[in-house]
């Protein structure tokens, strides 16, 4: 390793307890992390967040331009469309608000927030990190798919299989006023 | 903080004691703005429409009449000689329901009303509010808003 | 001109020049590069455009702008403003798409679209009950790119949200959220709450029919909250102890500004929708930010066994 000379580089200012001391060719100075594999940002990291960014963009920008957003009549407080369905994000809710307004609408989202939050804390085996689907993971992984397969389902009932008065429609007798 | 959890002097120091103080009085700041913020955003108006309104003499509603009056969201209906003002917002959540053969349907949820606007199909769990209706000198009735009753059958009967 | 009569002795030409001493015949201006030039030579130098421009360049990136050798790219994240967030040495394993397929960083450039889309749509919008909706169609007729404007805004915030889900999927699926991370789960979790939270307040705006009905049924569940509230005057309480206030219509009055979906409500959800709740996420997204940092970089298999 040859060191590069320091004061030259990076002078010391006295009124900072912190600085970068050195750069060194070779491994990383690293600890417990095994064998070195890091590259340097520049262009590594940079270069992939400008290409997402460019993607990002431009998907974005066909979309308003080939599919303009919604708009639907001005709003008239007396009278509610048939059926009133809300963004496809809060379909999920509204279908279990349609069970119980109070569970549907607070109790089980509510829950699922707090529930969220607590799996940190409760799921603290160290195993399977950085892995997806790591084996010793199988079960964590089956509940999660759970979840997220309850929403999803919840979301495209409510999006194609409900129709006025909230009944239930299969999407090829959709009545056609029903967007 | 500085709250000293020292093995040696678990008991209450001086500086302990201080900065505890302080804690506290942070901690009842904090709620007095939170309060002071909550009062604010606390309309104490109402700018919605006034919650008494006329509807005219009794004889504009023959029997069986059910008449929607779209703006203030109620269904006037008579029945015989009785007379009644049935809220047509929904007890589920909120939408305008829409008068139907059966009595009342909400196109939000699905819920169902009877003509007494009894429910008959959830997720609705409680029935429609009357509203009182009483005469004004004038001979005019007068549906209030501000009283609201949960069961039904809250009749005027026409003299 | 009257400078040659005010001061007859002007400065001496260049130097250099052979002996005596004549009046000038230079103008002013000549005059005055003269003495510049006789008094600080390099200044002529410094306006050479390519010297001037490499100068402000350095005044305003503290590096090099290709850089080349390991520490000119070091210096390059680490004294750059916007890069310094970010390591300037990086595990190869954080770089493969496939781990994160990008999807929180994804989730942060479509705020940063939302952002800037909707200040420039802020420029447009009414929010009032008489012209919020007027003020949309316009955007789809008379406002010069108004429609793409609003559809960039629309697919933003309806891909955010996706993306966000899909990106907690993906932190749950790799095992990201264990020791020492877990906190930074708790953050996401605020994050997704606060991105829905976000859609339905700027649900109303456009003041059409699906606007208003939604926002009706939404106000209504927060009254639902009215069953806390029920249920607790119904327990055994102590004679004449005062009953717990309905929360759910207090919370309804609250959000609402009045017992229905009107002018009141509009105001409160616009404001929240372009001030208050894009500050709070912008504080949780930059803590979030601050986290991984501070958690030693995202998550690695090197951290614990399979
Ligand atoms: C506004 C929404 C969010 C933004 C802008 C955001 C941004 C980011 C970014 C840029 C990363 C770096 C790694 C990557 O790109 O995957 C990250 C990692 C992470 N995010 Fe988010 N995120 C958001 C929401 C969430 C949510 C909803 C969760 C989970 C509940 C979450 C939990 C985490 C965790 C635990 C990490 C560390 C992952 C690792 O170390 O591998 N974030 N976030
Ligand atoms: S609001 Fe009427 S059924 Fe939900």
């Amino acid at each position: 390793m040859k060191r590069i000379r320091e004061e030259e580089i990076f002078p010391r200012n006295p009124n900072k307890t912190y600085g970068l001391m050195e750069l060194v060719k070779g491994s990383s100075t690293r600890v417990d992390r095994g064998p070195d594999d890091m590259v340097s940002s520049w262009p590594h990291l940079l270069i992939r967040e400008a290409a997402l960014f460019a993607a990002c963009f431009a998907v974005i920008l066909a979309l308003s331009v080939f599919k303009p957003a919604p708009l639907e009549l001005e709003a008239n407080p007396q009278k509610p469309p048939n059926p009133a369905k809300a963004p496809w994000y809060f379909l999920g809710l509204q279908e279990l608000v349609a069970y119980d307004a109070f569970w549907g609408g607070l109790g089980i989202p509510g829950l699922v927030v707090i529930g969220l939050m607590a799996i940190p804390y409760l799921d603290r085996h160290h195993s399977g990190i950085g892995r997806w689907f790591a084996k010793s993971r199988r079960m964590a992984c089956t509940l999660w798919t759970g979840y997220v397969v309850i929403v999803i389902v919840l979301i495209i009932i409510g999006q194609y299989f409900r129709g006025p008065n909230w009944a239930w429609y299969t999407p090829w007798n959709m009545p056609p006023e029903v967007q | 903080m500085a709250v000293n959890y020292d093995q040696e002097k678990q008991d209450l120091t001086r500086r302990n004691f201080l900065s505890l103080a302080a804690n506290g009085l942070i901690g009842a700041g904090l709620l007095g703005a939170a309060a002071v913020f909550g009062k604010f955003f606390w309309p104490n108006v109402s700018y919605g429409p006034p919650s008494k309104f006329s509807i005219g003499k009794p004889t504009n509603f023959g029997d069986g009449a059910k008449l929607n009056i779209a703006d203030q969201k109620v269904s006037i209906i008579r029945h015989g000689d009785k007379i009644g003002a049935i809220s047509m917002v929904c007890q589920h959540l909120g939408c305008t329901v829409a008068a139907s053969p059966t009595g009342y349907d909400c196109p939000c949820h699905g819920s169902k009303y009877d003509d007494k606007g009894n429910v008959t199909h959830g997720p609705a769990l409680v029935s429609l509010f009357w509203f009182d209706v009483h005469p004004t000198p004038s001979g005019d009735l007068e549906v209030d808003k501000s009283k609201k009753f949960s069961d039904p059958d809250h009749y005027y009967t026409v003299t | 001109m009257s400078v040659k009569e005010l001061r007859p002795s002007g400065p001496p030409p260049s130097s250099g020049g052979s002996g005596s001493r004549r009046p000038s015949t230079d103008g002013p201006l000549t005059k005055l590069s003269k003495a510049i030039y006789r008094q600080a030579p390099e200044v002529w130098d410094n306006l050479r455009p390519l010297a001037l421009f490499h100068n402000i360049y350095k005044s305003v990136y503290r590096t090099t702008a290709f850089p080349k050798t390991e520490r000119e790219r070091s210096e390059a994240f680490f004294n750059s403003f916007l890069l310094h967030i970010q390591p300037a040495k990086i595990e190869k394993h954080a770089l493969r798409f496939t781990y994160t397929f990008g999807l929180g960083l994804l989730s942060t450039y479509l705020f940063l679209l939302l952002t800037i889309s909707g200040l420039l749509l802020m420029f447009v919008y009414v929010p009032s009950v008489q012209d919020a909706y007027g003020r949309m169609q316009d955007l789809h007729s008379s406002v010069s790119f108004g429609y793409i404007l609003r559809g960039m805004h629309f697919w933003s915030a309806n891909a955010m949200i996706a993306v966000v889900f899909f990106h907690m999927c993906r932190v749950f699926y790799t095992g990201a959220y264990k020791a020492p991370r877990e906190f930074n789960w708790v953050i996401g979790v605020i994050l997704m709450v606060l991105t829905l939270i976000l859609g339905f307040t700027g649900y109303l705006l456009p003041w059409d029919q699906l606007a208003f009905w939604a926002i009706t049924v939404g106000a209504g569940i927060a009254g639902k909250a009215n069953w806390i509230s029920d249920n607790l005057n119904s327990l055994p309480h102590p004679p004449g102890a005062p009953p717990v206030p309905p929360l759910g219509d207090l919370t309804r009055w609250a959000l609402l500004g009045s017992d229905t979906v009107g002018q009141e409500a509009l105001i409160r959800f616009y404001v929240l929708h372009v001030a208050i709740l894009p500050v709070i996420i912008t504080l949780f997204i930059v803590y979030h930010m601050w986290r991984i940092r501070k958690d030693g970089g995202i998550s690695s298999p090197k951290e614990s066994p399979e």
